[in-house]
């Protein structure tokens, strides 16, 4: 369990917040407001998100950064899609086991193979859901614990734990040519 | 010991995670290249002021908190001694004033509010400033001031206009816009500067004897904001600039 705010308490942290926020303000209200269409709704996480993100302050080296600002997208965002979808009462928790996906029929020549098209890859599991590929950022780049991860969407673990899942079986399927060989985008 | 199996379970394992992450690293850049793409309609959005008050009472609340506690019941108790006092004394002048014209008009201007442990006793200014009015065609004005501000003077010279903001307090806002074209000298001479952000451009913040002095612009405009505010509410100010 995390205790909000205990971590906010030098100048230096409470400067990078304030620094943050400034900066990103308008690209986070932009990116909250894009998926619940509702100004209210997308201050409250606007909101949300700053409060979160201001406990892992000392994961962020460099405000100005690509990876500081797509991780306060992913973090805005995934709180937005959340939030949209309790109001809307939509779960998507109940169809998957939560198994590890074994997906060990892939050898590691073929991962070798697939590095070159890592962008299209990418793209393509976004293109599948966007929340996949945000959960699989946050836990294999940036390195956040599953229950940090649902901390900082405001979720369940049980809900990330879901979504990773379905975000390797959705890489399992790209590498093996369901989406690959079908794609006109394929380079 | 490990199989030989396991063995290459886990570095199979290892592979993947690394693939995974390479991966999301190219996710960053897919969200970045979003980012830029849509750029000027980031850049158009109209944050409301409300959601600015209310992150950045949220961080001074948190820094605050642990530090402001103490003092504050004690502040607490204080004040109720005072609150007492004033209204004992309140109620001679009262006593002492019925019928008395002189003291009519100061009387009116008292006001009393009930709380719980004491009654707080407040003069009001009736000969503070009201809000100057602004009839110029097409200016700038920002949507955020600190509670308690109001125009106290408008001016307008050689393209050149600026408005004045006051409270009741000693602070004050010197707000000026001119075109890109237009010069104004500004006296930084000696002040700690530093380079800002306002609304993704460039601005330069300076703070002499007290009073900053944040410059920035846009397309069309100079703006400069002199004031004894702290840097945050100043930055809060300019980024609140609308087009009227």
């Amino acid at each position: 369990m995390f205790v909000t705010g205990l971590v906010i308490d030098g100048e230096p942290q409470r400067n990078k917040i304030e620094e943050i926020y400034t900066m990103y303000r308008k690209l986070l209200f932009y990116t909250a407001y894009s998926v619940l269409k509702d100004y209210h709704e997308a201050e409250d996480a606007v909101h949300t998100a700053i409060i979160k993100i201001c406990d892992y302050l000392e994961k962020i080296d460099d405000i100005r950064c690509n990876k500081t600002k797509a991780f306060l997208v992913i973090i805005v965002r995934n709180i937005a899609i959340n939030m949209y979808n309790r109001k809307r009462r939509i779960s998507d928790l109940h169809m998957d086991r939560l198994a590890d996906y074994e997906d060990n029929t892939i050898n590691p020549e073929e991962y070798m193979l697939k590095i070159e098209n890592a962008d299209w890859v990418a793209r393509k599991l976004a293109s599948i859901n966007p929340e996949y590929a945000d959960v699989l950022v946050l836990r294999y780049t940036y390195q956040f614990s599953m229950e940090e991860i649902a901390y900082l969407l405001n979720t369940t673990e049980g809900n990330v734990r879901v979504k990773l899942h379905r975000a390797r079986k959705a890489l399992h399927e790209i590498m093996k040519g369901e989406y690959y060989e079908n794609s006109a985008e394929q380079k | 010991m490990k199989t030989r199996q396991s063995r290459n379970d886990e570095k199979l394992e290892k592979l993947k995670s690394a693939f995974y992450d390479y991966i999301g690293e190219n996710h960053i850049d897919n969200i970045c290249a979003e980012i830029e793409e849509f750029n000027e309609e980031i850049n158009r959005i109209k944050v409301p002021v409300t959601l600015d008050k209310r992150v950045y009472q949220y961080i001074d609340g948190i820094s605050g908190k642990k530090y402001r506690k103490k003092p504050w019941i004690n502040l607490n108790r204080t004040y109720s001694r005072v609150a007492v006092i004033l209204l004992v004394l309140f109620s001679s002048l009262m006593a002492l004033s019925i019928g008395v014209d002189a003291f009519k008009y100061t009387i009116q201007n008292f006001f009393v509010s009930d709380y719980d442990q004491y009654s707080s006793v407040r003069i009001r200014d009736d000969n503070r400033a009201k809000n100057v009015e602004i009839e110029w065609e097409s200016y700038y004005y920002p949507a955020y001031l600190p509670d308690g501000f109001y125009i106290e003077s408008v001016n307008e010279l050689l393209n050149i206009r600026e408005i004045k903001f006051k409270n009741n307090g000693n602070d004050y806002i010197y707000f000026t816009q001119a075109p890109n074209d237009v010069d104004i000298s500004l006296d930084t001479e000696g002040g700690e500067k530093k380079e800002v952000i306002i609304n993704n451009r460039k601005a330069i913040f300076t703070a002499k004897d007290g009073k900053n002095i944040l410059v920035w612009n846009n397309e069309e405009y100079t703006f400069h904001l002199t004031s004894n505010l702290d840097e945050k509410k100043m930055k809060y100010i300019a980024e609140s600039l609308e087009k009227k």
